[in-house]
């Protein structure tokens, strides 16, 4: 039987600070899952890590490895971080719940934009890590392909992503507060990703005078602002461009701020204190905080534009209630369906570990009586048979039926099944032994 | 001296403009059609009962409105609150009215109590002009810096809800409410220039004691508003320093003209 166990934060459990040191970003994902593979070679793992969220899901046999706690540990320790500093964050979940959670996620109901539809390719694109890491297996693998089919169900049959705001639209909204007029305007975007794209494009349509893309490529700054009608500058020039930007966007994927207090210090001054509207959408930030804090500075990082998207949305209870109906159906079709297929193969070690046994007996109670005909033998053979699948027909039709149950219960039917018979794949392997033993007792 | 009907018609007047304003800042809470129609409605009866006001005494008195001062306060309320009602129409800043229009309201209710109280006519044009040209020009000054005031307010407290990061725009954006400062003191400083030149060539034509307050006040005022239009050469002074500096400005502006009612031979 198998346990699925889920150890994450998000952003209600653990703010920015945490979040930036605990996220994995490109190759570190397929990092963790290869040290994964190595340290618990028999368990499957699936990495989410979002700007929003960082979530470990592992399949293991029940008594296998890893426990929450060393999860835990695992998580921190690859980004060298100790349990304990981000244990006060972390939730843990498991089994049902754990599958109901990845499917809210999926279905952006976890989501600090309820609705918005980034969360799903990130869903994807965990488990396409996995995939290739070859941490997804029997169990992750259904469970993420469900969870992506549970995400685009809610976006096609509810109303939850019509109407609603991104980052990218209250950003624009923030620089329409600060400035009149874009036309004699200069937007800077440092970095060249999809998030920095979206935005970029949201400010695009405000028509700035220059649109800049600065990045360390610098060839694909050119393309990337080619698509807007920019120009593309590299990195080393970056400190020329933010004193002539009056906004800039910054999504890089740099381990540190690229922008410190110290070095926006002399660009305000060149400046001459013209307000400037900062947008940090990088994880870890691009902008050191202090910055914010400077005259005529306008600084947001990510947290501050989900904050207002969440509380200025509108409030779509219909279809956020009609999102969780399905988030809800689709969990309970997929614990049956998975307990069905665990259920399968114990029910068949339960007949066959009974049959063995039966026909162990039958034959010393034959060896006992000398002259049995070929009938007779054959009549005794068919009443162990018969007294086996009497004995056990009642039991598995009612775990059979639990299955279906509204109470539920089946695991814990199938756990009960699994230790009462010793039906574990490791412990029907020899069930001679524990026979001989149990008749010597 | 205004009659006691023409005072209860300004008292109408202030009376349909706070409703006016009252229900223009309902809309915070619930921003409906209805309500913005109505708050413009109650607004625009209430300038034109003071509109009526000023008519209606200076018919009664066969002179121009400007000749006391009961008429001279009611025609600078009105002319603030055109202002503000013509911004709105051609390029409406959202929250203009909730701070100009508060200092319509102190005018028109002061021009109530000094009619009452203390009411006296002015030299007439011909017998005095720098006299006639220091009133109109510090006057003009004193509209002109409310509503660079009612800006620099506006700019702190937008100013100050983006830095706290909080939604809903309540004013229009930074870059405009810092043009309207800039826009506003420069002519505003203009006006109160020759408003201070022609008070100094009166004193000094009348030979007259210079009232030391009011000279001083007038003064700062200035000083105030040149630091002010230094921005452009000095840009630390951008932003949130120019805003406090507008409306410090207008504090000693409206120092000087309570200083002016309160000093021995300053209603002259």
């Amino acid at each position: 039987m198998h346990r699925l166990l889920l150890v994450g934060l998000n952003h209600k459990t653990a703010p920015l600070a945490v979040r930036e040191r605990l996220a994995f970003a490109g190759n570190q994902k397929r990092e963790l899952l290869d040290a994964f593979r190595v340290r618990f070679s028999n368990a499957e793992a699936v990495l989410v890590s979002t700007c929003n969220r960082v979530e470990l899901y592992t399949a293991r046999t029940v008594h296998g490895h890893p426990r929450v706690e060393e999860m835990i540990g695992f998580l921190a320790g690859q980004r060298g971080l100790t349990a304990e500093e981000v244990e006060p964050h972390v939730y843990r979940k498991t089994d049902r719940e754990a599958v109901a959670h990845l499917f809210s996620v999926a279905a952006s109901l976890d989501s600090m934009v309820l609705g918005e539809t980034q969360i799903l390719g990130q869903v994807r694109e965990a488990y396409d890590v996995a995939a290739e890491a070859a941490t997804a297996g029997t169990f992750l693998h259904p469970l993420f392909q469900r969870a992506i089919a549970v995400g685009k169900q809610v976006m096609t049959e509810t109303t939850l992503g019509e109407g609603r705001l991104s980052i990218a639209s209250v950003a624009v909204e923030y620089a329409r507060r600060i400035y009149d007029t874009f036309g004699d305007k200069t937007v800077l975007c440092i970095g060249a990703g999809e998030m920095a794209h979206l935005v970029l494009q949201h400010f695009a349509g405000l028509r700035p005078k220059t649109l800049v893309v600065c990045n360390r490529d610098v060839e694909k700054a050119a393309r990337f602002a080619a698509e807007f009608s920019g120009v593309g500058v590299p990195f080393e020039r970056l400190a020329e461009y933010l004193a002539v930007a009056d906004v800039v966007i910054s999504s890089t994927g740099a381990p540190h701020a690229i922008i410190t207090h110290a070095m926006f210090e002399q660009v305000v001054k060149q400046r001459r204190y013209r307000p400037v509207f900062l947008i940090d959408i990088a994880l870890p930030r691009d902008i050191e905080p202090e910055v914010g804090e400077l005259e005529n500075v306008y600084l947001y990082n990510i947290d501050d534009l989900q904050d207002v998207v969440a509380t200025t949305q509108t409030q779509r209870a219909g279809a956020v209630e009609a999102a969780r109906k399905i988030v809800e159906e689709q969990v309970s079709e997929f614990a049956a369906w998975h307990q069905t297929r665990e259920m399968g193969p114990l029910i068949d070690r339960l007949y066959q570990r009974s049959h063995r046994l039966a026909a162990s007996e039958t034959s010393r109670a034959i060896n006992k009586l000398p002259g049995l005909s070929e009938a007779e033998r054959a009549t005794l053979e068919d009443l162990g048979r018969r007294i086996v699948n009497k004995l056990l027909h009642n039991p598995v039709n009612v775990l059979r039926a639990s299955n279906h149950s509204p109470h539920g219960g089946t695991a814990a039917y199938l756990h009960a099944l699994e230790k009462l018979f010793k039906l574990a794949e490791r412990e029907t392997a020899e069930p001679k032994d524990q026979d001989e033993q149990a008749e010597s007792q | 001296m205004p009659t006691n009907a023409q005072l209860i018609l300004l008292g109408f007047s202030v009376v349909l403009l706070a409703v006016g304003g009252c229900v223009s800042a309902a809309r915070l809470w619930r921003d409906r059609e209805s309500l913005r129609v109505a708050a413009k409605g109650c607004m625009y009866a209430g300038l034109t009962a003071a509109l009526a006001v000023i008519l209606w005494h200076s018919e009664q008195r066969r002179q121009c409105p400007l000749n006391d001062n009961f008429a001279a306060l009611v025609f600078l309320a009105v002319l603030l609150g055109l202002f503000v009602m013509y911004v709105q129409r051609v390029r409406p800043l959202a929250g203009l009215d909730w701070f100009v229009m508060p200092i319509v309201i102190l005018l028109l209710t002061a021009a109530g109590v000094f009619g009452r109280v203390d009411y006296h006519q002015y030299q007439p044009l011909v017998k005095d002009t720098w006299l006639w040209v220091h009133r109109v020009t510090t006057y003009g000054g004193v509209v002109v810096f409310a509503v660079a005031a009612a800006g620099g307010t506006m700019y702190l407290i937008a100013s100050r809800r983006l830095r706290r990061k909080m939604p809903m725009p309540l004013f229009g954006s930074l870059e405009r409410l810092e043009q309207m400062i800039m826009h506003s003191v420069t002519l505003g400083f203009a006006l109160l220039t020759v408003g201070l030149i022609t008070g100094f060539i009166r004193l000094f034509e009348r030979d007259e004691r210079p009232p030391t307050a009011k000279l001083v006040m007038g003064s700062l005022a200035w000083l105030v508003y040149a630091v002010v239009l230094h921005v452009p050469l000095s840009p630390r002074l951008r932003g949130r320093r120019a805003a406090v500096l507008s409306v410090v400005g207008f504090v000693l502006l409206i120092g000087t003209i309570v200083m002016v009612q309160l000093m021995p031979g300053g209603k002259r």
